[in-house]
């Protein structure tokens, strides 16, 4: 009788430990299902490029990073003066660049590698230049999904131009105080902002 | 006199710069932040500029400061420069400069 009872009892364990396991993998086979249909993909820098022909000044400035191995480069997307550069690198992601057109000596003005670009909290690799407190020259790369960009001022997001191939030119500067050049997605809501310089400097 | 020759050949290349890099100055790896607010190379006909800036906030670059040609980077970046690139050629004083937020730990290069 008492073995009788003893078997009952292992019964009822077993039957209750495997219905656990059943609940468990469907929750872990739930979840899974989850995972893979939920989080988009990472921002990308999609435009297709036409390679660019370097010349022995550019090789040079490829050659002075240290932490990267550029071996070359591709135009992105160009106007009239100036060119936007994606450029090969061996040892990682692709840095960025840009600079003149056409045959000139050299043609980047400044090279980034940036370690967080792009991504969805950076969705920016901005080129702004300031003289002597005010925007020079504003340019830069943005990632998929960044529809337009804009200057951050003290009234609000002004000289806001759309974004081609990946990049944007704002060629209407303000004469005044710029915090940040800012993102927008195709709704016109702000999905980053990239300090360019402290207020009051 | 054999000797002498080839040991005062061997002081005056020593004691002349190379031709083809008249000038170049590094400073860090180290850190600026409020404390270290800002760095500078000094004036020279500098040509071209590097900066590997391994993290924290936003930092200012560029030449002559107070005023000057510069651009900003935040988190961490590697950058190539040059002074006629953010329009600010000749002779130029290459700097770095704390801005706001967390410290940055970084290098920078200039060559002339």
């Amino acid at each position: 009788m008492m073995n009788m009872r003893k078997i009952q009892s292992r019964s009822a364990m077993l039957v209750a430990a495997a219905a656990a396991a059943l609940i468990a993998v469907t929750a872990a086979l739930g979840a899974a299902v989850a995972f893979s249909a939920g989080p988009p993909p990472p921002p990308a820098v999609s435009a297709v490029g036409t390679h660019a022909i370097l010349t022995p000044a550019d090789q040079h400035a490829l050659s002075r990073f240290t932490t990267a191995r550029l071996t070359g480069a591709e135009v992105i997307a160009s106007t009239d003066l100036r060119a936007f550069y994606r450029i090969d690198n061996a040892g990682g992601p692709p840095c960025f660049a840009t600079g003149g057109t056409g045959p000139i000596a050299q043609h980047f003005d400044i090279i980034a590698c940036p370690s967080s670009f792009p991504s969805a909290d950076h969705p920016l690799l901005d080129f702004t230049v300031m003289h002597n407190g005010a925007v020079w020259r504003s340019e830069g790369i943005a990632a998929d999904g960044v529809a337009q960009v804009g200057l951050q001022t003290p009234t609000g997001v002004e000289d806001i131009v759309n974004v081609r191939s990946n990049t944007y030119e704002i060629t209407t500067l303000p004469s005044g105080a710029v915090t940040a050049v800012v993102a927008l997605d195709s709704a016109g809501q702000v999905i980053g902002s990239i300090p360019i310089d402290a207020p009051g400097n | 006199m054999k000797r002498f020759a080839v040991l005062l050949a061997l002081t005056a290349a020593l004691a002349t710069p190379a031709v083809a890099q008249a000038g170049y100055w590094s400073w860090g790896y180290n850190y600026i932040s409020s404390t270290t607010i800002q760095v500078e190379s000094g004036w020279n006909y500098w040509y071209e500029g590097y900066i590997d800036k391994r993290n924290g906030a936003l930092i200012d670059v560029g030449y002559n400061p107070g005023g000057g040609c510069y651009f900003s980077v935040t988190d961490a970046y590697a950058n190539y420069f040059t002074p006629s690139g953010l329009g600010c050629g000749g002779y130029v004083d290459e700097y770095t400069k704390y801005d706001f937020g967390s410290a940055s730990y970084l290098q920078i290069q200039a060559w002339a």
